[in-house]
């Protein structure tokens, strides 16, 4: 049963080109960022995360047989572009995963109690709505302070909203199916009606929205990054590494490289996201079925 | 002497809505005996549903049961805890609904939800489970129930949907099944296929049903006795056999003329003129006197009472005798 249905899946992956290329596109980020310390050894093993030095001088170098992808602000881009990916899938999965978590929590109590319940949790979730996230996000981080877990938390924070939305509007609709009155009337307990057959019919848009997420949080914490109030400097992270060429930035001869390949691995790993999003959804939703 | 299974005593549901009480159930009394049908018949919106969802307290937020009792085998359901509550549901008292296309979970394999049902009350595990389901699966006839179990609903047509839905609810051997217009959304070869397998499955289960209908050929198929509803209360209340030969409220003989028969000649249907009131403001009086060619001042003022007028069977008239007159006459016409 479950062969069947995992066989299914592959399947039907495998079926769809650009779904297959963004499964691609991920495994080999997956694998650049487990073989880090096999691509670029660290200097130092109890910081990997620190780029190392690798001139004293101010002015960027282009690419070279030692340097790859170019040195900027004194480091090796290579070594933060490789690094910076286990940052990437760092930032994305705690984030998504934590916001979607309070957002499901949220939305799907919500949802099934309704009434005051409802309506205040709701408001709670307006007033968050209403902050626009850059500036919210620098403030919290102002307030925390710098450094990358800082920026998760601020993106925590604030990006829970739409989750909880998204559920409690997918549960307003499912509870109302016949099929919830229907194992009501098989005696089934609340808890196990909302985990068994409410969410499971109303978690496919989160899931596609996780993974869709998952890119655009690493686009979201390198613009806080760029602003710097990201990762300290010389911290592995593709934003940090950007910004960087913010002094460079009239002269883009000169640091080109500072912004192509970590902009590239950028996209790339937001493509790669978007592509098995979507192929998920077609999936995993057993009403495109069939 | 026949066994009361369920008996309820004056049930009225309200629905407290922001236009104001919805009195969709107001005062209904039946009792339903062991292995019997008793078919609760009437148009839309007249509370059958309501009466049977309050049988099973499964009244949404806005609906509550304000008065009565219903003694299922000797107690009041309205006065267990939620816990006792589920015990019953699907264990003792089971259900089916209308739409077979939308009361199976689309997430889930039929398998699982009659497992489901199974593994709750019975106390079972897993694999036990699924012999019980298969077995339950064959009994409703679906064929190659091995493989039918691992299916999504949306794989199986409406009519083998329902059988599931049958499979489901009888999976526990209630004692009651209530079957809410489980034919309604099925076409009509189907429907007399389904009926028959209810009445089989009844006979072996030794089952109760209280099925709910407007549709008065299932009720000449299938009920014992029969219970008309209109406007939130029971209007006629017969065995089956009387009911359709000597239907004595206006609305019960209203119904009957607005089908089509074989054995008599007719020119034209007979509509009942006018429809159900609305809810958020039924008429004074009899709640059908606006629809009634009887209807007489009284009717307007006063509403009737149900009263027994023969032996076993019960309506809520005040001017039943003339209805007796213009029938005895209809006869004679016929005749002639």
């Amino acid at each position: 049963m479950v062969k069947k249905e995992v066989k299914r899946v592959v399947k039907k992956f495998f079926r769809n080109p650009t779904a297959l290329m963004g499964l691609i596109l991920l495994i080999f980020f997956i694998i650049v960022a487990i073989l880090a310390p096999v691509i670029s050894p660290p200097q130092d093993p109890d910081n990997p995360y620190r780029i190392p030095i690798a001139t004293w001088s101010l002015e960027p170098k282009p690419p070279s047989p030692q340097h790859p992808f170019g040195v900027i602000g004194q480091r090796d881009i290579f070594y933060g572009v490789i690094w910076g990916t286990r940052t990437a899938f760092r930032i994305g999965l705690i984030v998504a995963g934590v916001s979607t978590l309070i957002g499901i929590t949220i939305g799907s109590i919500a949802g099934y109690f309704g009434g005051w319940v409802d309506e205040i949790l709701m408001r709670i979730t307006d007033i968050f709505m209403s902050i626009p996230f850059l500036v919210a996000a620098m403030v919290l981080t102002t307030i925390l302070g710098k450094g990358l877990d800082k920026v998760m938390i601020a993106m925590i924070t604030f990006g829970w909203m739409a989750t909880a939305r998204l559920i409690r509007g997918n549960i307003l609709q499912v509870k109302e199916e016949q099929f919830i009155l229907a194992a009501k009337a098989l005696g089934v307990k609340h808890f196990a009606i909302i985990v068994k057959h409410i969410l499971p019919n109303t978690i496919f848009p989160v899931i596609v929205q996780i993974s869709m997420r998952m890119g655009s949080l690493v686009i979201t914490a390198a613009a806080l990054s760029f602003l710097g109030l990201g990762a300290e400097m010389g911290y592995a992270d593709w934003g940090t590494l950007l910004s960087y060429s913010r002094n460079w930035l009239t002269d883009f001869e000169k640091s080109w490289f500072a912004i192509v390949f970590p902009g590239t691995a950028m996209v790339l790993f937001v493509l790669a996201w978007n592509l098995v999003g979507d192929a998920l959804r077609d999936i995993f939703d057993p009403r495109l079925r069939g | 002497m026949k066994d009361v299974l369920l008996q309820v005593k004056n049930l009225k549901t309200y629905f407290f809505t922001e236009d104001g009480v919805v009195k969709a159930v107001d005062g209904v009394n039946f009792e339903v005996y062991r292995g019997e049908t008793l078919g609760l018949v009437g148009e839309s919106g007249c509370g059958k549903s309501v009466t049977s969802l309050s049988i099973l307290r499964l009244l949404d937020e806005k609906g509550r049961i304000v008065d009565g009792e219903i003694i299922f085998e000797g107690k009041n359901l309205l006065d267990l805890s939620e816990e006792e509550m589920r015990n019953i549901r699907g264990n003792d008292i089971a259900m089916i609904f209308q739409e077979p296309m939308v009361a199976l979970n689309p997430v889930y394999t039929v398998g699982d939800q009659i497992m489901e049902a199974i593994i709750l009350h019975q106390k079972v595990g897993k694999n036990e489970a699924r012999k019980k389901a298969i077995e339950m699966l064959r009994k409703v006839g679906i064929p190659e129930p091995e493989k039918r179990i691992d299916e999504y609903p949306h794989e199986l047509s409406g009519g083998m949907r329902q059988r599931a839905m049958i499979a489901m609810a009888l999976s526990c051997h209630p004692k009651l099944l209530i079957a809410d217009e489980p034919t309604t959304a099925l076409d009509v070869t189907i429907q007399a296929q389904i009926l028959e397998l209810m009445k089989e499955l009844q006979k072996e289960f030794g089952m109760s049903i209280i099925m709910i209908t407007h549709d008065l050929g299932v009720i000449a198929e299938m009920a014992d006795r029969v219970a008309v509803m209109y406007a939130g209360k029971i209007v006629e209340y017969a065995d089956v056999k009387t009911l359709f030969k000597d239907p004595k409220h206006p609305y019960t003989w209203g119904l009957m003329n607005s089908i089509p028969r074989l054995d008599v000649e007719q020119e034209k249907l007979k509509p009942i003129p006018g429809i159900v009131p609305d809810a958020l403001n039924f008429p004074p009086g009899c709640k059908f006197h606006p629809r009634c060619e009887f209807a007489t001042d009284r009717c307007r003022s006063e509403e009737p009472e149900i009263i027994e007028v023969e032996k076993d069977h019960l309506i809520a008239c005040w001017n039943w005798e003339e209805l007796e007159k213009v029938k005895k006459i209809r006869r004679i016409g016929d005749a002639v």
